[in-house]
């Protein structure tokens, strides 16, 4: 079949037998390989993208669940050479360390304050506990998602 | 060379919190992981597993897989060219096993295909025959002479022992004896990225495998074995490694050299990426100890002897066993001075998966023990925990358990000093208990001590190397032998190359390791990474600095030791270039400058033939070590740290949380802030799992478990409030002073969490992890089935 | 991925006509199909429904005295929804604690429902709500109480032929909870979860319904606990006789997630928590 939908704010078509998880058809089909598989199961995270701007993990997604609809992956959040605030925020407060469920959770946070610009912890925690990092005891991803929320509020409030 | 500093505060990158030099690339998806690697014409490798955690083969039918349409190899045993295994300790880890399989991780045959589907059909379609084994699976059975063998030499895989003082004489002087038996489980390492490899045929007959792997000499010397290739024909390249904390050794040795034998093979590229099931069933774990303490102390609360018997499970390979179960009989009895010792870790061969380093490296599991046994000792004389710590704890010029005179600042008090004030320890131990006697949650507080052998100790060689290239245009390229796996190793060593050679971080460029480019250096393990990998690449840089300087000097026309290196600049020391220098433009004639950007020295020194490339090598001091009494120098230097952990128990359904946590270390100098907090965070959060859910349950040598969604890791919910106190007691043989963190971090956050869960429920649980059917009903799960009709 | 083939209808009409075909699967969210496809590495792929397209199958709406929902609702659109909240409060609060935001986005209540689990979480919210599935076939469609659904783990009466089209159910009484105990505090299965929907009148227990998860091969009614409670006012000792009989009615069994008696007892412990709850509010 072919499939039509928006890859990074570019409208793709591809042809695709449908049944292929959308993170093959990222990593193998358009060389996005920012999203990482950890586990196939939706239970790590580190394959998040956003579909219509919600995070869902794209390991247990098929294809033809994506057409007509838009993905984000990590190579999409920033434009250009500038970083995401929230991808400038992660690098700044350490956030990162081996930085195989960073895009992931890059993901999860843009959206996140997307949705809410200033989280209390518990509503972290929440919006978090789908991306599971081993190296950072998440408290640096804490500071990070604090950080970008001061950052995207001052931006706002400076362009009205 | 910088000019000489009084005080810390004279650094200019070191102690400084800087972002890791790898962020960006990571946090915008740019950074390439094994998996995320491809060549053209790449076929794709996958392995068929053995069926039995113990059995014979007895036959090996691949034709119906050799004729599948896109299959490029199928190969066995027989096609190896050289040895069919590896080891650092003992030398029997099976590529493609043979013989006999000893447990359900060996692999018995490789396949190559175009693509990952064909590979898996043709891996289905090979066909065993088996001599079913009686399966091995208890440590301490399979030592009885009853017990089958797993290898040919029988199931004793080691034993280690520490003989100090006399342990009777000890006994009898004390006044208070406690024997207590502790356990802990086995655990994963659950580095986020499964192992992957990318194995490419050389022109000239060679290999060349980029993929996660943390020690690429081990896996030279592995794949150079099993190849029958010199090591220089044989290349291992570092992607970016998405964690290890001591797991892709042996484990990727083994998958390196399978997709090596399929691209040789076939003369193409061969690409092997694990699923999580894959690197559960195969990849090595922590060891499972059970251990038996005797201890003896006088009324006042003075340790007279300790009397300690572990066995660990190795499960089918030596592995890191010998070497692990060593630095457990260093640690096991605590940072505390005892004058009579014996202990005795016993390793066992079983038909488990095997075990071998993983962060904290045989000090979990006896820190646990030491410290559960620290707190029934308190309670048995009516002390509080940390007093009967504090009197007894290591200081200047103690000896430890193995004999050492320490000769440097002892810190172990300090640290728990510092935990406890924090946490305020004795008022909330109090106000706990008033509040336990009415209310739910019951709460609780524990602490936690340890000392730790810096580095490799009398384990093995321990010498790295650095090499620091000074670019024409001020720039630098560094690499060094030790790895950065996460853990922030490339960031370290940049920040230390930035001091020495005057430059901005942001002009290094680490490059990732490469075994042709460096020679070997060790394993990346015993949190030794900083002070080795540290002090050569201070050694590096300052070879380039001595021969520069000759030219700075005669460029600005003042004396050699006058000279300062900082922020990519040159200038004479009088000279205030804290901030740079501006707009002002630099260039005044030879004899009249005031200074000089570094890359125009380069240029200049390259123009005159100096060399701007250096390589930097260290070797640890000497340590020493009787096996026969297990006494010596074990280390030549230690760190020391305490924890301390409040927690909320529901005792009616167990369900703890970890309130909060303090965490104390002495690092010698913090190098790189950030990423000393990141290590603590880091170890307390995988300390946590250790402590409360974490378990790799198997039975009869199969597995009850395959991927996250029974393996539970903590996730952010899980985790504490955090507060760390850094020590800096500046050691005398580290870099600037430096020690290790990366490793005691990790290692005492269980046992603190532990205490604090015995503290809130009044009663002690001497087994990890404690999950919600331990504490609510006092034993653990018998994990009976794989899923139940309860599963989904 | 080998050549499976998909249909994507737009229409439920397409749908029910391609649902009975050989080797058809249907999926909604594919949260839970895709991880057991996983699970088997070659076996054979079967040829995907994929029902996102079918508008129709997404809709929550008042129906009656209760409301009406769309197989492919989300548990997110579950979470979010005022009218839910307001209406089923029990099963708001299972589908926000179940899984991952990641997981809550895509997986749906038909999905949940059709999986059959005895761990599913929103299946004792749907018990105790009296919850009626409309099950569609090309041609036709019958009605089946949610408590018949169910024959076993993963077995349910759905046939081959069918959809779930609709989730139908009253609205809940004055007084509900769904409780559940995880090992940790999020994406965790359940090891046990308890949902209630109590009405109470004068102080006293006028209509009450409970069921139980994970601790029998489906979902559990705890019947003879309702029986004991109607009429009776909730006191310490009408709670506690409560829970006993609660602990009673379950039949869990040992697993990797959790021991049978602990199972058992903590039934107890959650009702216990859920009533005293209810009691205090009063």
């Amino acid at each position: 079949m072919k499939l039509k939908f928006t890859v990074n704010r570019r409208a793709t078509t591809l042809e695709v037998t449908g049944a292929e998880r959308v993170i093959d058809l990222l990593r193998e089909r358009l060389g996005l390989v920012g999203t990482k598989e950890g586990c196939g199961k939706g239970e790590c995270g580190a394959c998040t993208v956003l579909l219509d701007g919600s995070p869902v993990c794209s390991c247990l997604l098929l294809s033809s669940q994506v057409a007509g609809r838009e993905i984000t992956t990590i190579e999409g959040l920033s434009e250009g050479e500038s970083l995401h605030p929230v991808q400038a925020a992660f690098a700044e407060t350490g956030a990162v360390q081996c930085g195989f469920c960073t895009p992931g959770l890059v993901l999860s946070s843009a959206a996140l304050l997307a949705d809410i610009p200033a989280p209390s912890r518990e509503q972290m925690k929440r919006a978090l506990a789908g991306n599971l990092c081993r190296c950072t005891g998440y408290q640096k991803i804490f500071e990070a998602v604090e950080l970008a929320s001061r950052n995207m509020r001052r931006e706002k409030r400076r362009r009205r | 060379m910088p000019a000489p500093r009084k005080k810390r505060t004279a650094f200019a990158a070191i102690g400084t919190s800087v972002p890791n030099v790898d962020a960006v690339d990571k946090v915008t998806g740019r950074a390439k992981y094994g998996a995320d690697h491809d060549r053209k014409g790449q076929l794709y490798g996958r392995v068929k597993y053995s069926e039995h955690p113990h059995a014979l083969i007895l036959s090996i039918d691949v034709s119906r897989a050799v004729n599948l349409s896109g299959v490029r190899a199928v190969l066995t045993h027989a096609d190896i060219p050289g040895e069919n295994s590896f080891g650092t300790a003992v030398p029997h880890q099976v590529v493609l096993c043979s013989e006999k399989v000893r447990y359900l991780g060996d692999v018995v045959a490789i396949v190559a295909a175009d693509s990952e589907e064909i590979a898996a059909k043709a891996v289905e379609s090979i066909t065993v025959k088996y001599k079913i084994l009686p399966v091995v699976s208890d440590p301490v059975e399979a030592l009885s002479p009853r017990s089958p063998a797993v290898h040919a030499g029988g199931n004793l895989c080691v034993h280690q022992k520490v003989r100090k003082g006399d342990v009777g004489t000890g006994f009898s002087q004390s006044e208070v004896v406690l024997e207590r038996e502790y356990a802990t489980q086995k655990v994963e390492h659950a580095y986020m990225e499964p192992e992957a490899v990318l194995a490419e045929p050389g022109e000239n007959g060679g290999i060349t495998v980029t993929g996660s792997v943390q020690n690429l000499y081990s896996i030279r010397r592995g794949l150079a074995r099993v190849l029958a290739l010199p090591l220089g024909r044989v290349r291992v390249r570092q992607a970016t490694l998405g964690g290890s904390f001591g797991g892709k050794d042996e484990a990727m040795t083994a998958l390196c050299c399978r997709a090596a034998l399929l691209a040789l093979k076939t003369g193409r590229p061969v690409k092997m990426v694990n699923t999580r099931e894959n690197s559960m069933r195969e990849s090595y774990k922590r060891h499972p100890y059970r251990m038996k303490y005797k201890v003896g102390a006088d009324r006042r609360g003075f340790l007279k002897a300790m009397e300690i018997t572990i066995h660990a499970d190795a499960g089918a390979y030596a592995a890191m066993s010998p070497f692990v179960t060593w630095r457990s009989t260093v640690q096991a009895t605590g940072p505390y001075v005892v004058p009579n010792v014996r202990t005795d870790v016993y390793a066992a061969y079983t038909n488990n998966c095997y075990t071998s380093a993983m962060r904290g490296f045989g000090s979990p599991q006896v820190c646990f023990g030491s410290e559960s046994l620290m707190d029934e000792l308190a309670e048995k004389l009516g002390m509080d925990p940390l007093e009967v710590r504090l009197k007894n704890t290591l200081r200047g010029r103690s000896t430890t358990a193995t004999g050492q005179k320490l000769n440097h600042t002892v810190s172990v008090g300090e640290a728990l000093l510092n935990v406890t004030k924090k946490g305020r320890f004795l008022k909330t131990r109090a106000s706990n208990r008033k509040h336990n006697e009415r209310s739910h949650p019951k709460k609780g507080v524990g602490i936690s001590c340890s000392y730790r052998g810096v580095s490799l100790g009398a384990e093995g060689v321990d010498a790295a190397g650095v090499t620091v290239s000074l670019q024409t245009d001020g720039s630098v390229v560094a690499s060094s032998g030790l790895v950065d796996m996460g853990q922030g190793a490339a960031t370290t060593i940049s920040l230390m190359v930035a001091e020495e050679l005057g430059v901005t971080v942001d002009r290094i460029r680490f490059l990732g390791a490469d075994t042709s480019r460096l020679p070997d250096s060790g394993p990346t393990v015993a949190s030794r990474t900083s002070f080795m990998a540290g002090q050569a690449a201070r050694r590096a840089c300052k070879e380039i600095v001595e021969r520069i300087r000759p030219v700075a000097s005669e460029v600005l026309g003042c004396p050699v030791d006058s000279l300062l290196f900082r922020n990519n600049w040159v200038s004479h020391s009088t000279e205030r270039t804290r901030r740079g220098p501006g707009s002002r433009k630099a260039g005044r004639g030879r004899a009249g400058r005031k200074r000089l950007r570094l890359g125009e020295l380069a240029s200049l020194c390259f123009a005159r033939g100096v060399s701007l490339f250096a390589h930097g090598w260290y070797r640890a001091p000497a340590t020493s070590w009787d096996e026969r009494t297990g006494q010596g120098d074990a280390y030549f230097t230690f760190v020391y740290g305490a924890n301390l952990a409040e927690v909320e128990v529901d005792t009616e359904t167990g369900t703890v949380r970890v309130t909060r946590f303090v965490s104390s270390h002495d690092v010698g100098r913090v190098l790189n802030l950030n990423g000393a907090r990141g290590q603590v965070y880091g170890g307390v959060a995988m300390g946590l799992g250790y402590a409360l859910f974490e378990e790799y349950a198997e039975q009869d040598g199969r597995p009850s478990l395959e991927n996250f969604d029974e393996y539970l890791l903590p996730t952010v919910s899980d985790v504490p409030e955090t507060e760390i106190v850094f020590i800096e007691n500046p050691d005398r043989l580290g870099p600037y002073g430096a020690k290790s963190l990366g490793e005691p971090a990790c290692e005492i956050a269980a046992p603190a969490i532990a205490n604090a869960v015995c503290d809130a429920l009044g009663m002690r649980v001497r087994e990890l992890p404690l999950t919600l059917e331990r504490v609510r009903l006092g034993r653990g799960l018998s994990r009976k089935e794989k899923r139940g009709s309860a599963g989904p | 991925m080998r050549e499976a083939s998909v249909i994507a209808p737009r229409s439920l009409r397409e749908a029910l006509r391609a649902v009975g075909r050989k080797g058809v699967v249907a999926v909604a969210g594919g949260t839970d199909l895709l991880v057991r496809l996983h699970d088997v590495a070659a076996g054979e792929r079967p040829s995907f429904l994929v029902l996102d397209g079918v508008r129709t199958l997404h809709s929550i709406a008042p129906r009656g005295k209760g409301l009406a929902l769309g197989p492919l609702v989300t548990f997110s659109e579950i979470e979010r929804s005022s009218l839910l909240r307001t209406l089923a409060p029990q099963l708001v609060e299972a589908a926000s604690v179940a899984g991952s935001v990641q997981i809550r986005n895509r997986a749906t209540l038909g999905g949940n429902i059709a999986n059959g689990s005895p761990a599913g979480d929103l299946l004792p919210p749907l018990y105790v709500l009296s919850a009626r599935l409309e099950l569609s076939y090309s041609g036709g469609r019958r009605q089946v109480m949610i408590e018949d659904f169910f024959k076993g783990p993963g077995e349910t009466v759905l046939r081959r032929n069918e959809l779930i089209t609709r989730v139908v159910f009253e609205r809940s009484q004055n007084r509900g909870f769904f409780l559940r105990l995880a090992v940790r505090r999020a994406l965790a299965i359940s090891k046990v979860s308890v949902a209630a929907n109590v009405s109470l009148r004068n102080g006293r227990v006028q209509s009450v319904r409970i069921a139980l998860g994970a601790v029998a091969p489906t979902v559990l009614r705890a019947s003879r606990t309702e029986e004991y409670l109607l009429g009776r006012e909730l006191d310490r000792d009408s709670i506690e006789t409560a829970c006993g009989l609660a602990s009673g009615e379950a039949a869990p069994i040992d697993d990797i997630r959790s021991e049978a008696d602990y199972r058992r007892e903590m039934v107890g412990v959650l009702l216990g928590r859920g009533l005293l709850r209810i009691a205090s509010a009063r």
